[in-house]
């Protein structure tokens, strides 16, 4: 499956990886990092450019995420309206603005790389939680370059061991943003007992 | 606290669900992380298996085959002289010159087989650099 996905690369070009980086920032299930592994292989034997592949996958990824959060800006007024004559709701609603706003920045960051997995859904609720554009996309963007750069760099680096730096990558990726959860969720139910 | 966590997971079963999964998913990643680093150690092989997506050049990368024998093969194959002025999987390579992408790979393995044979210095794994 993943091979008929690199296939298409070879077949149409960096305009496929630009594509799969800016539609698995909007959860469809595409393997875009592997599409970048390949990228950077491909890079490596002297079938693509370099800047042509980074271009591509960057522009899509920070497109991808500017979308979402348009997305999360939209639903945001519904959500506006479903807590203004609630003032409990509007409460809680005003402070996760609050906290996404002073602190959200650094979560964006990671979020497109070291947790990617959540990727989609931060830039969604940095919309809806009315983040500021600025401040979402600069730290979006230093995270995307981040992103870009580790799997191009990696499939470039081992352009013929593709599927095992897949493995291990997609796996340690895996392991982190669990575990991510799995704190974040346990330290939630542990101060919300009572 | 012991306790506290009880009270709490019997509060929010669906929240302590996600918990659960995640500290599974956490080990199960983490294990699957280690086997493949372990099983991967020193540099693996150059040589991969070819396959329909792969296009000349990563092939001749992956088989340390020189650019100018990998253009003959190709040209040897495909009965065609030039090869197209961009790059290609192999299966479309295959597609265009009337050919299933399985024979085209059987007969590019023939083709690297005799090749390598022919030149022993290339048939070694090669260091990566």
């Amino acid at each position: 499956m993943t091979e008929s996905f690199f296939a298409l690369i070879t077949d149409y070009g960096v305009w496929i990886i630009l594509a799969s980086t800016y539609l698995s920032c909007l959860l469809v299930p595409i393997p875009s990092s592997m599409m970048m592994l390949a990228g950077g292989a491909l890079v490596s034997v002297g079938d693509l450019v370099l800047w042509q592949v980074v271009l591509a996958a960057y522009a899509g990824a920070v497109l991808g995420d500017q979308s979402g959060f348009a997305i999360g800006q939209r639903s945001s007024k519904l959500l506006a309206q479903f807590t203004s004559d609630k003032p409990k709701r509007k409460a809680l609603f005003t402070k996760a603005q609050k906290v996404v706003d002073t602190s959200g920045g650094i979560g964006v960051f990671f979020s497109t790389w070291l947790f990617a997995p959540l990727g989609p859904w931060v830039n969604i609720a940095a919309g809806a939680a009315s983040m500021r554009w600025l401040r979402f996309t600069l730290w979006d963007a230093a995270g995307e370059l981040v992103w870009v750069s580790i799997y191009i760099g990696l499939g470039y680096s081992f352009a013929t061991s593709l599927s095992s730096i897949a493995e291990i990558a997609s796996n340690a990726i895996g392991f982190v943003t669990a575990a991510l959860i799995a704190i974040l969720l346990g330290r939630w139910l542990l101060h919300r007992s009572v | 606290m012991k306790r506290r966590m009880r009270d709490s997971l019997r509060k929010h079963p669906v929240l302590s669900a996600i918990f659960a999964v995640a500290l599974l998913a956490t080990v199960v990643f983490g294990i699957r992380m280690v086997m493949f680093m372990a099983h991967w150690g020193p540099p693996p092989p150059d040589q991969q298996p070819i396959e329909g997506w792969m296009t000349p050049r990563y092939v001749a990368f992956s088989w340390d085959i020189p650019k100018p024998e990998m253009f003959a093969v190709m040209a040897r194959i495909t009965g065609l002289d030039n090869p197209p002025d961009k790059p290609m999987p192999i299966e479309r390579i295959a597609e265009n010159s009337g050919m299933t992408t399985a024979a085209f790979i059987d007969a590019l393995d023939q083709e690297i087989a005799a090749y390598r044979a022919a030149n022993p210095d290339h048939a070694g794994d090669r260091p990566h650099d």
